[in-house]
């Protein structure tokens, strides 16, 4: 299966047989859930799979570049009232939603372009890029957080300070139906599944190509990866604008599943999640974060119907946990594990 | 024969301390030189100073004809240097194979690096050892695995700073074995050395520093017979 | 024009104790041992809680101060052992478990306690001055600031502990060598951090609403302090707090307080920049 050969490599786990078919397995079942499961179901699957962009973004830069960002959140919630002025202004006829979306994630990009340069081509050092993105992080949430009164617009749309902004156009594909289909439900839920098909996919493709050996070379060892001759700047510069996007992906797509988007989604809690999820999952694996991040989301939106507190303190708790006693990340552990029975088992039957 | 590396007046200072004062070196293409000196003699800060890794307060440094003295470490490699510096600089929680790859994959096309990875690992005596972790290689293995990536770059001119360091003599040995045989493919070689059996066995021309300055050259004999090479080791005579 | 002066220098005076106070239980522990304690805040709150709950009680306000300090030290001690300890080869591991712990405390206090509770009322009173009017205590607070400063400078500069502290520090190799107990001097100095954190929450409890996110409201200062001040905490913390309080007292008369937040944030991206080291660093380079 050669043609499999550019979606396996050093960075990611599962290269067999067995591992893709129950990837396309788990593909068709995801693509066929709004016929097996009820529609509240299927609008909670389309919001557990809307962050794993986030995460995904953060595995490239934490785990494969080895830059703890705890910028992400900054970016997701740029990106999402991007998007929102720009689709209020704008409305959303004729696929101009697309303009706002595409508008939204490319003033992102070029934001965690900029921050990326700031850092890493004035030699900011690894602790320190840490506190530069949590700053910036924090600067956004105070900053929009006192946006409440009518002066601060841009153009039809109130920024709105604490209570956020809302009433949004989700987005709509031109043509198909009637007036353009509205991406709500169904249709907003097979377009999240796509793209969080094909961004895991196209990511597999690059963590494992050359781009993504250098990435891993400069987290063992930055000073090794300069001797083989790499800019190493450049290369963080690009894993960091690429994991940045992602959040906005994130972003944009979390205001137009719940038309709102708010100050705190870029608070320091806020900020904390994706770094459970990825740390929980393996943040050095893609598909272990994948997983962690749905299953982590599916587990504390369970536990919210006690008490949102219930959920955190329990995603604390995994944190520290993983920390202290799996620092590789629980589902890297268990897939590991599950690895060797597997081998053994092999051995075994020879 | 063409001047492949050439420092001019190389000046660094710690704090007021002079690790290098005004270092003049000159190597020839195709050489192997050696650099000796008494511990503090500013050795590896020259080194330091030809790959980039620090700033010189003054002087220049020459590669093949380009002034490459505001450049970056990284377009110094791409110039054709590679280094391998005192502490062990390989990724030592990926596998053998996957240091060697990454070496070798900015040179070497997608549809070569297979053959070119297993032609090193088997140069490199550790074909039986690739899919181990760098870090749980004996130490002289880990020295074999380090020169591998360096000359994975297929460079000019090859850095080494006590690249024997820790091996035992059959290592030592086999490693002045492999310096020849590079550079009798052409590559110009560099090392600094504390082993003087290993000096004999592969220099032909030596470079002694002494407090940041080029204090003498010469064949090993010449070094060996200047009483004052010998002073500036042993102290007052 | 005085009243405006007077008003400023009450302002200044007012963010400078803020910063100190917010910083040091941090400044310490990063200082000494270069974990960036991310529960930080949840000490100020355990001090702030402690106190309000025994002044309460009945105990006489110092002493409930006194005992939210102690309390908050002593839980800092037992998270050094539990948690820190395991952590020092991994240090960036540390700032991430140390959010976690934040984010447990936080969220467990709001499950057992609730989302406030009654507090205090500012001891003194207030004055009038120039048709402004003063809280007492808002005053005192930079002497006090200034007071725990120079106990801090005399503890590890002249007390036999805060030599063996430093010199733990700098070489623990070489401290436990010469026979000092490094792991009783981690563990000292990381409750010590915890003990000031919780005596901040203990002398702020009177004059805010107790609630189970009230450190977040000095996350911010303390980091934004420390950052600025610079590698060594002693020597920084008093010149960053300066400079910050300046630029926020600034901020905030002009544009509000949210406003003068957004300026110290911008302060610390700016001096990352320029100046990595800190202004302690920045000091110590002409000695080198």
């Amino acid at each position: 299966m050669s043609w499999l050969s550019g979606f396996n490599g050093p960075q990611t786990l599962g290269s067999g047989l067995g591992f893709w078919s129950s990837f396309a397995a788990a593909v068709v079942l995801l693509a066929a859930a709004p016929w097996l499961v009820e529609s509240y179901l299927v609008n909670n699957l389309a919001y557990f799979l809307l962050w794993t962009f986030m995460a995904l973004g953060l595995s490239v830069i934490w785990g494969h570049a080895g830059i703890l960002s705890f910028g992400q959140t900054a970016f997701f919630g740029l990106a999402g009232y991007s998007y929102g002025v720009i689709s209020i202004n704008l409305g959303d006829a004729n696929g101009l939603t697309w303009v706002a979306f595409s508008g939204a994630l490319l003033l992102t990009a070029l934001f965690a372009a900029l921050v990326a340069y700031f850092m890493f081509y004035g030699g900011v050092g690894n602790v320190f890029v840490g506190i530069v993105t949590l700053s910036i992080t924090l600067v956004m949430e105070t900053f929009m957080a006192q946006t409440a009164g009518p002066e601060w617009a841009i153009g039809s749309a109130r920024l709105n300070g604490f209570n956020g902004m809302s009433n949004m156009p989700p987005l709509t594909m031109p043509g198909i139906v009637e007036g353009g289909l509205v991406l709500e439900g169904n249709a907003l839920y097979w377009f999240v599944l796509a793209l969080a098909v094909s961004v895991y996919l196209g990511l597999r493709r690059l963590v494992n190509s050359r781009f993504g050996n250098v990435l891993v070379a400069i987290r063992e060892n930055p000073d090794r990866a300069e001797m083989l001759g790499y800019d190493v700047r450049l290369y963080q510069l690009a894993a960091f604008t690429l994991g940045g996007a992602l959040a906005g992906v994130s972003g944009v797509l979390y205001t137009t599943w719940g038309s709102y988007i708010t100050p705190s989604s870029m608070g320091l809690t806020a900020a904390a999640l994706p770094i459970i999820w990825t740390a929980a999952g393996g943040r050095k694996d893609i598909t272990t974060t994948f997983v962690a991040t749905v299953f982590l989301l599916w587990l504390s939106q369970t536990l919210a119907v006690k008490g949102a507190q219930y959920a955190l303190v329990l995603m604390g708790v995994i944190l520290l946990l993983v920390v202290l006693l799996a620092p590789d990340g629980l589902v890297l552990l268990a897939s590991r594990a599950l690895a060797r029975t597997a081998a053994e088992l092999r051995r075994r039957r020879t | 024969m063409a001047t492949l590396l050439e420092t001019r007046r190389l000046t660094k200072s710690f704090g007021g301390l002079f690790a290098s004062r005004g270092v003049n070196l000159a190597v020839e293409a195709g050489e192997i030189r050696c650099l000796i000196g008494p511990n503090g003699a500013g050795k590896s800060t020259l080194f330091k100073l030809i790959s980039g890794t620090y700033r010189p307060d003054a002087g220049q440094v020459y590669f093949d004809g380009v002034d490459i003295t505001l450049f970056r470490p990284y377009r110094r490699i791409n110039q054709g240097l590679s280094i391998k510096f005192q502490v062990p600089g390989i990724f030592v929680d990926l596998s053998v194979e996957h240091n060697l790859r990454i070496a070798l994959q900015r040179l070497v096309a997608s549809a070569q690096i297979d053959d070119e990875t297993e032609k090193l690992l088997y140069f490199l005596d550790l074909a039986g050892a690739r899919q181990m972790l760098a870090g749980t290689l004996s130490h002289g293995q880990q020295q074999w695995l380090e020169i591998g990536m360096a000359i994975a770059l297929c460079p000019k001119l090859l850095l080494l700073d006590e690249p024997t360091a820790g091996m035992t003599p059959e290592e030592t040995f086999k490693t002045g074995e492999l310096l020849k045989r590079l550079n009798a493919g052409g590559m110009t070689i560099v090392v600094i050395e504390h082993d003087m059996a290993f000096v004999r066995q592969i220099a032909r021309c030596i470079t002694v520093l002494h407090f940041g300055e080029v204090f003498f050259e010469g064949t090993l004999d010449d070094v060996v017979n200047s009483k004052d090479v010998v002073r500036i080791y042993l102290g007052k005579e | 024009m005085l009243a405006t002066g007077i008003g400023f220098a009450y302002q200044f005076a007012d963010s400078f104790a803020f910063l100190i106070l917010s910083s040091i239980g941090l400044a310490v522990i990063f200082g000494m041992m270069g974990v960036i304690n991310l529960a930080h805040g949840e000490f100020i709150m355990c001090g702030a809680y402690v106190t309000v709950l025994s002044a309460r009680a009945g105990l006489p306000l110092p002493l409930a101060m006194v005992l939210g300090a102690a309390v908050a030290g002593a839980i800092g001690i037992l998270i050094e052992f539990l948690v820190i300890r395991r952590l020092y080869s991994r240090l960036f591991d540390s700032i991430v478990a140390t959010w976690a712990i934040s984010v447990i405390a936080t969220q467990g206090m709001l499950i057992v306690v609730g989302p406030s509770l009654e507090g205090l009322k500012t001891p003194f009173g207030s004055f009038e001055l120039a048709g402004l009017t003063f809280s007492w205590y808002r005053i005192l607070l930079p002497v006090v600031a200034l007071a725990i400063l120079a106990s801090l400078y005399l503890l590890f500069v002249k007390t036999p502990f805060g030599v063996r502290a430093r010199a733990t520090i700098q070489k623990p190799e070489m401290a436990r060598a010469l026979g000092v107990n490094t792991d009783r001097v981690y563990s000292l100095t990381f409750g010590l951090g915890a003990a000031l954190a919780g005596l901040t929450g203990a002398l702020y409890a009177p004059t805010m609403t107790t609630v189970p996110t009230m450190g977040s409201a000095f996350i911010v200062q303390a980091f934004v302090t420390v950052v600025v001040g610079g590698t060594d905490v002693l020597l920084g913390a008093a010149p960053a707090a300066t400079v910050l309080a300046f630029i926020q007292s600034l901020l905030t008369a002009s544009n509000g307080q949210l406003i003068g937040q957004v300026g110290l944030l911008l302060t610390v991206i700016v001096v990352v920049r320029l100046m990595p080291k800190g202004i302690s660093g920045w000091m110590l380079k002409g000695s080198e």
